[in-house]
């Protein structure tokens, strides 16, 4: 039985036209990271909030741990959660920051409190800074304390909305890295939502990705990379080009030629083959050409647009190798860098 | 030949248009709202320390009206009503503002209710309950026809009466909108992303109320109860409609002195000004501070 298990969970917003979780099954083991992953509106937030009943769900049940989590009041529910937002309170000190939720429901004495706090500091990478006011602090220090004052709670679940999506890039890692050291340390299930797939695939050791209130596909990291279950999956992990094909056992025969796709979640019969634009290899001497439509140069990158056995098809290619518009590229592909997914 | 010589700071005629724009552009209005401001305040102060004839009489006026007996029990009861009015205004605009946070059906009309009355003129208010809660009112008529009441003049006095009870009913009703819609703006908008986040760090209603919610309002709440408390403090009409005999408001004793035939009490009348002056000032820097302390040390 998974530790954390949401069934058909349907949710409506007063008012609003459309169901924001259709059907929400998910379920997360105990001690993982798992990340719900998609687009701004897919109902990522309203998924967190129902598990943590700050929203209650019109239909469907969410147990955790074996225990119904439906009809429980938020304070009732061994979860604890961050926000986007660090919402710390800014008149506090860090230390009372961190240790807010014992400390206003006098769940521990003193002494422990006190004890369990200046744990937390060091587990937060904050020490000598519990009596700084809050106000003080900088992003990454915030999210910290965020972190740090969930964790007091000593919660079965930890969910995380989007903790690090206000910081800047470095910052951002250098937190991903502290979250999964956390989550190593005290073994704490953690439920991570973001709407960026390297982070997702960075800090998770599953990813569950979400598409209008539902779940499309659930699986590690890489094969999001490597069999995307679908074209959505594939779409949000940088497959672009979606070429018919067919399919028979390991062997895809499209337009683009022929390839052997070993793992794969389409069935025989006719599938997309998606190729990733970076899968243009033996740029100027491969067997096949591609006439360019259009160049849109990114950097140490090119994207050019092109037109290949008629089909249009996105190439990313180095700048050392530079083509006009009208001019005629011959390349090959990469058979690493395809895939199949099921005709839509 | 042309001089080459830069104009002195200060004898340039434009300096100041060129140095501070801003200031020079708002200049003649600073300059009339300091006349209109401090004109008629220093004419008043100027008044408390003068005779009916305007000669100086130095603290004559003060020491006659600290001296009576009248100037205190009018101070007692116009701060007694005015502190109640505004601790029930407080009370009941949390108690709606919490309630109108929340989405349900009718919340636009609940929302009509609770402020269409901003728009009612005091003195209306103040008619309002005399129609309604006097011995001669409908409710003391009501109350007789249901046999609750064995005669009209069996009605409790609710208007009229030495306690303020009428005032009361009548400044709650006018002045809890202005604390409610200052409660919403802020129930509205980051409080319930810090109730959230309480409730999602395992903290109860109740806590959450006096821990997360009311620190997060106290600022707009400190606000708006020092200007319903100025304004019940200061009013002039309902108490002179609602007033009893015997106990008579701050406001409504410095009008009969100023308005007084003779003339003599007149500079009693500007020394009770400026103790009214005063007395608010004291009252709301003593209230700022509290309201600062209590938010320094549980507020958001």
């Amino acid at each position: 039985m998974p530790y954390l298990d949401l069934k058909d969970v349907v949710k409506t917003y007063r008012g609003a036209g459309e169901p924001a979780l259709r059907g929400l099954n998910l379920s997360a083991e105990e001690g993982e990271i798992l990340a719900i992953l998609g687009a701004s509106g897919c109902g990522k937030t309203t998924a967190l909030k129902v598990v943590s009943g700050l929203e209650r769900q019109d239909s469907g049940r969410v147990a955790l741990n074996g225990q119904e989590m439906d009809g429980l009041t938020p304070e009732k529910r061994p979860i604890a959660m961050v926000f986007q937002k660090s919402l710390l309170f800014r008149n506090m000190t860090v230390a009372e920051n961190i240790n807010f939720a014992p400390r206003i429901n006098r769940s521990m004495s003193k002494k422990l409190l006190a004890q369990k706090t200046g744990e937390m500091l060091e587990l937060m990478q904050l020490e000598g800074l519990g009596g700084k006011r809050a106000a003080e602090l900088s992003g990454g220090q915030e999210q910290r304390v965020s972190l740090g004052r969930a964790l007091m709670t000593e919660p079965e679940l930890l969910l995380l909305d989007e903790p690090l999506s206000a910081l800047d890039p470095g910052l951002k890692l250098t937190l991903e890295a502290h979250i999964q050291e956390v989550n190593r340390k005290l073994g704490t299930t953690m439920l991570y939502v973001t709407h960026d797939q390297k982070e997702a695939a960075r800090v998770a050791n599953r990813i569950a990705l979400m598409q209008n209130g539902r779940i499309v596909q659930c699986a590690k990291p890489r094969d999001f990379y490597a069999k995307p279950a679908a074209k959505p999956a594939a779409e949000f992990f940088g497959w672009e080009n979606f070429i018919p094909a067919r399919k028979r056992g390991t062997l895809v025969v499209s337009a683009l030629g022929e390839f052997q796709i070993d793992d794969s979640a389409a069935e025989d019969g006719g599938v997309l083959l998606c190729v990733r634009p970076e899968a243009a290899v033996e740029i100027g001497q491969g067997r096949m050409k591609a006439v360019v439509l259009s160049v849109i140069p990114q950097g140490i990158e090119t994207v050019y647009e092109t037109a290949c056995a008629g089909e249009r098809i996105k190439l990313v290619v180095n700048i050392r190798h530079s083509f006009n518009v009208g001019d005629e590229i011959r390349f090959d592909i990469d058979p690493q860098m395809v895939c199949c997914v099921p005709a839509e | 030949m042309a001089s080459t010589k830069r104009p002195l700071a200060g004898m340039d005629g434009f300096t100041l248009t060129k140095r501070f724009p801003l200031l020079a552009s708002f200049l003649p209005l600073i300059v009339l709202m300091a006349v209109a401001y401090v004109w008629p305040i220093a004419a008043i102060v100027r008044g408390s320390f003068s005779d009916e004839d305007g000669l100086f009489a130095g603290r004559q006026n003060y020491t006659d009206v600290l001296g009576s007996y009248y100037f205190w029990d009018s101070l007692w009861f116009s701060l007694r009503v005015s502190l109640i009015s505004t601790f029930l205004s407080i009370v009941l605009a949390a108690a709606l503002a919490m309630a109108l946070r929340e989405t349900f059906a009718g919340k636009k009309i609940a929302l009509f209710i609770s402020q269409y009355n901003l728009s009612i003129p005091r003195m209306a208010a103040a008619m309002i309950m005399v129609f309604l809660l006097s011995q001669t009112g409908l409710l003391s008529a009501v109350s007789h026809a249901l046999g609750f009441t064995e005669s009209v003049g069996g009605f409790p006095w609710l208007v009229y009466d030495a306690k303020g009870k009428g005032l009361i009913l009548v400044f709650v009703w006018k002045f809890f909108p202005y604390i409610c819609i200052s409660m919403l703006g802020v129930l509205q908008g980051a409080s319930i992303e810090y109730e959230q986040q309480a409730a999602a760090l395992g903290v109860g209603k109740w806590r959450r109320f006096f821990f997360v919610v009311l620190p997060t309002v106290a600022p707009a709440i400190a606000v708006s109860s020092i200007l319903v408390f100025a304004a019940s403090f200061g009013d002039y009409e309902a108490p002179a409609i609602l007033g009893s005999a015997q106990e008579r408001s701050l406001s409504v004793m410095l009008y009969l002195k100023y308005a007084d035939p003779d003339m003599r009490d007149r500079p009693e009348a500007f020394a009770i000004m400026v103790l009214m002056g005063l007395v608010l000032m004291a009252v709301v820097v003593a209230y700022r501070r509290a309201a600062a302390g209590g938010t320094r040390k549980r507020g958001l």
